[in-house]
C-alpha cells in the first residue's frame, strides 16, 4: 500500500502550463461542456478567460441534487442540447462540443454511452466526444496528456492522401523556418499542426497526410492508434535531440515519404560550430535546467556540457519515459540532479540551498527553484526540434542574460501558452 | 455466451442459489464464471469449499505488482471459474465504486476473451441501491437478469425496487427482467404473493426451491447442494431452473464485458 509519505508531492509555482481548456481549444470550431461541480470549473474557467476563449467554455454545475436523483445522464443531455440551441440562435452552431466529466462521475456510475448515443441522435451534423478531468480516473491507464491527444484526434478523417506531414505530440507548430519544414515544402509536402487549423473541416482533413511526426512522446499513443484506425504511418522526432540524433531522424522521415534524405551537414556544422563559439562567451556562466522546459533534460545537459558549457543542476519532477541520467552521471558525475517532487524541496527552497541567481535558466521550475531571472521560458509540450532551434536555444539563453524576466511572471497561470 | 444477472434482497440465498445454478451448469458441462459482486466476497465460497479467494479490489488495493487475471480467477472443485469483486473495509470507503472498479479492471485484463465462458453469472449484492450496483445491468456486462425473492413482504419490496431499476434503464439497451426465482420461506400463501409479483412484472416464475434443511446442511459442508448431494430432489430442480434460465437467455457473440 502507498504511504500518505509517499503520496505528498512538492508542486512548484512554476507549473503553470497548458492545461485542459488550452489543449481543446486547439480543436476549431468546437465547444466544451464541464458536466462539473462548481469548485472543479474555477480553474477551467480561469485559464479559458485567460487565453480569451471563455465563449467557447460552458459549464454545467452540478449539484447535489442531480446526484441523488441518479438521472445525472439525462442532466448532461439537457445541458448539452441548450448550449447547442443557444449557440445555433446566436448563428454559432459548433461543430463538435466536447463533454467532460470530473471525478464525482466515478462514484455515481454515471453512463458516457447514454448521453453520447442520445446527443449523436440529436444532431447527426455534430460530433460528440467525452473527456475526463479527473485524477483518480479509471477509465483508462493512459495520463490525462496522453488520452486527451487521443481524443482530440478521434475526429480525423482519411478519405484520400494528400501531399502534408502532421506534427502531432506538441502543442505549438515547428517554427516556420524550421528546416524539416523548409526541405518538405521543396518537395511539395505542406505541414499541418492542430494550432494552424482555422476550420474543423481542416482539423478532420489532418487525417488525410501522409505522415505523422510526432514531437512529444505524449502523442505516440495518439500516432498508433490513428495508424491503426486510419492506416496513417507515423515517425517520432523528439526533442532534445543532438545533431547527429537530428540528421538520422531527418533521414528516416524522408525514407517514409520516399523522397532524398537531405544534406544537412552543413547545418549540423555551423550548429555545433556556434555552439563552441557561445560556450566560449559564456565562459562558465552556470547553467541549470529542469524538465519544465525538455522532455530530455539530461540529454541537453550532456550535449551542452560536451561543447563546453557549464551545467550545475537539474532539476526533475520524476522520471522521463525517454531520457536516462547515466551518461551524464557517468560522464560528468559534478552535475547535480535533483528530484523536486518531494516535499522537502518546500523547506530546501526556503532555506535558499538551490539558490544560484546568476545562473542561466532552461525551464521555469529551473529559475523558480534557483531564484534566477535570467531564464528561457521553454515549455517541454512546446519544445522545438531542430537545427535552427538549437540555435535559437541558445540565443535565448545569452539573451536571458541581457533582459532578465520578473520570476512573478513564472506563477501566472498558463503563461506560454498560445502566445499568453 | 450468455450474460445473466442474479439480483435480490440480502439475505434472501442469491449467492446460494447463484452458486447451486452454475454448479448446475458446469455439471452440464458448460464453462461457467461466477462473479460475486458483493463487498462480503462471499459468493463463490461453496465452489471453493470455503477457502477464500484474492478479490480484484484487495489486488488494486494493495497495489500488487502483477494485478493478473490468474490471481483474480480461481477454479472451484465443481469446475466453476469464481471472481470476488470485494469491497472496501465495512464502514469506508464506496462500496458501488469498488464494484465499478472491479468491473473496469476484469474488463482492461480481457477476463471473457481469456476464459471464454459459456455463461458468466453476476450474483449482486441486495438491491441495487446506487450507479455502482446497477453496472451489471449494462448491455456491456448482463442481459437478462432474474430476481430471488421470497414471498416476505420486505423481499417483494426490494424485488421491487430492482424492478424499478431495470424499467428506468429501458431504452438504454440494458439488461432486462426475465424471470422470477422464488426461494421459499414457507410464509403463507407464498406461492400466490410471489406469482402475482411476477405477474405485475410481466415475466413468469421459473423455479420454486423450497425450505429445504439439506440446502443449509450442504452449506455447512461449504459446498452446493449439487456437489454433496446430486441425487437429491432438490438438485434435480437447480438443475431444471438452470436449463430455464439458459433458455430464457440471450445467446450473445463471444466479446469482452
Amino acid at each position: 500500500m502507498t504511504t500518505c509519505k509517499e503520496q505528498l508531492q512538492y508542486s512548484s509555482p512554476a507549473n503553470g502550463s497548458w492545461n485542459l481548456s488550452h489543449i481543446c481549444s486547439l480543436m476549431p470550431q468546437t465547444h466544451i461542456l464541464f458536466a462539473v461541480p462548481l469548485g472543479c470549473s474555477r480553474i477551467i474557467k480561469l485559464s479559458a478567460l485567460e487565453k480569451g476563449i471563455a465563449d467557447r467554455f460552458w459549464t454545467l454545475n452540478i449539484q447535489n441534487q442531480d446526484l441523488v436523483s441518479g438521472d445525472i445522464e439525462k442532466v448532461i443531455i439537457e445541458g448539452a442540447v441548450q448550449t447547442i440551441e443557444r449557440l445555433t440562435k446566436a448563428g454559432r452552431r459548433p461543430r463538435a462540443l466536447m463533454i467532460f466529466v470530473s471525478c464525482i462521475d466515478e462514484f455515481i456510475g454515471c453512463d458516457h454511452d447514454v448521453f453520447l448515443s442520445e446527443l449523436r441522435k440529436r444532431y447527426p451534423d455534430m460530433r460528440f466526444i467525452d473527456g475526463f478531468m479527473n485524477p483518480i480516473d479509471r477509465h483508462t491507464d493512459l495520463p490525462p496528456i496522453v488520452n486527451i491527444q487521443n481524443k482530440l484526434t478521434a475526429f480525423w478523417e482519411r478519405p484520400k492522401v494528400v501531399k502534408a506531414v502532421n506534427f502531432i505530440g506538441s502543442f505549438l507548430p515547428p517554427n516556420e523556418d524550421n528546416e524539416l519544414v523548409e526541405y518538405l515544402l521543396s518537395y511539395g509536402y505542406k505541414t499541418c499542426h492542430m494550432y494552424t487549423r482555422r476550420t474543423f473541416d481542416e482539423y478532420i482533413a489532418m487525417g488525410e497526410s501522409a505522415l505523422n511526426i510526432v514531437t512529444h512522446p505524449a502523442g505516440v499513443y495518439a500516432a498508433k492508434q490513428i495508424q491503426g484506425r486510419l492506416g496513417q504511418a507515423w515517425s517520432e522526432l523528439f526533442s532534445f535531440k543532438t545533431t547527429d540524433e537530428l540528421i538520422d531522424s531527418y533521414n528516416r522521415i524522408c525514407n517514409m515519404l520516399c523522397i532524398p534524405a537531405p544534406d544537412f551537414i552543413k547545418l549540423k556544422r555551423q550548429t555545433s560550430d556556434y555552439f563552441i563559439k557561445k560556450a566560449t562567451e559564456f565562459s562558465g556562466c552556470p547553467i541549470v535546467i529542469s524538465d519544465s522546459a525538455t522532455i530530455k533534460p539530461y540529454a541537453l545537459a550532456l550535449y551542452l556540457l560536451d561543447m563546453g558549457f557549464s551545467v550545475k543542476m537539474i532539476f526533475v519532477q520524476g522520471p522521463s519515459p525517454i531520457d536516462k541520467p547515466d551518461m551524464l552521471r557517468q560522464k560528468y558525475p559534478e552535475v547535480k540532479i535533483y528530484n523536486v517532487d518531494s516535499p522537502k524541496t518546500a523547506l530546501i527552497y526556503k532555506s535558499r540551498k538551490y539558490a544560484l541567481p546568476e545562473a542561466v535558466a532552461v525551464g521555469e521550475l529551473a529559475a523558480y527553484i534557483c531564484r534566477s531571472e535570467h531564464y528561457v521560458p521553454q515549455i517541454a509540450f512546446c519544445e522545438q526540434p531542430g537545427f535552427r532551434a538549437l540555435i535559437k536555444l541558445i540565443d535565448q539563453m545569452e539573451q536571458s542574460i541581457k533582459t532578465p524576466r520578473p520570476l512573478e511572471d513564472i506563477q501566472i497561470h498558463g503563461k506560454g501558452c498560445c502566445g499568453l | 455466451m450468455k450474460k445473466i444477472a442474479i439480483y435480490g434482497k440480502g439475505g434472501i440465498g442469491k449467492s446460494t442459489t447463484a452458486s447451486n445454478i452454475a454448479a448446475s451448469m458446469s455439471t452440464m458441462g458448460l464453462k461457467v464464471m461466477q462473479i460475486g459482486c458483493d463487498p462480503k466476497a462471499d459468493s463463490t465460497q461453496m465452489h471453493t469449499h470455503g477457502q477464500e479467494i484474492k478479490t480484484v479490489l484487495d489486488q488494486l488495493r494493495n497495489r500488487e505488482k502483477d494485478i493478473t487475471l490468474e490471481n483474480m480467477v480461481k477454479k472451484g472443485n465443481d469446475g466453476v471459474m469464481c471472481v470476488e469483486c470485494g469491497g472496501p473495509i465495512p464502514g469506508t470507503g464506496c462500496a458501488g465504486r469498488g464494484i465499478i472498479t472491479a468491473f473496469e479492471e476484469l474488463k482492461k485484463l480481457g477476463a471473457l476473451s481469456v476464459y471464454k465462458p459459456d455463461v458468466v453469472l453476476y450474483d449482486v449484492l441486495g438491491d441495487v441501491v446506487c450507479g455502482g450496483f446497477a453496472m451489471p445491468l449494462r448491455a456491456d456486462y448482463s442481459r437478462n437478469v432474474f430476481i430471488v425473492t421470497s414471498g416476505e413482504k420486505m423481499s417483494l419490496y426490494a424485488a421491487a425496487n430492482i424492478a424499478l431499476a431495470l424499467e428506468h434503464f429501458k431504452g438504454r439497451g440494458y439488461a432486462q427482467l426475465s424471470g422470477i426465482i422464488q426461494n421459499s420461506r414457507n410464509i403463507e400463501n407464498e406461492d400466490k404473493l410471489v406469482e402475482k409479483f411476477a405477474k405485475e412484472n410481466g415475466v413468469p416464475v421459473i423455479g420454486v426451491i423450497p425450505r429445504e434443511e439439506l440446502i443449509t446442511y450442504a452449506e455447512g459442508l461449504q459446498k452446493t447442494l449439487v456437489e454433496a448431494f446430486p441425487d437429491s430432489s432438490t438438485a434435480k430442480l437447480y438443475e431444471d431452473l438452470a436449463k430455464k434460465i439458459l433458455d430464457l437467455s440471450e445467446d450473445i457473440e463471444d466479446d469482452d464485458m
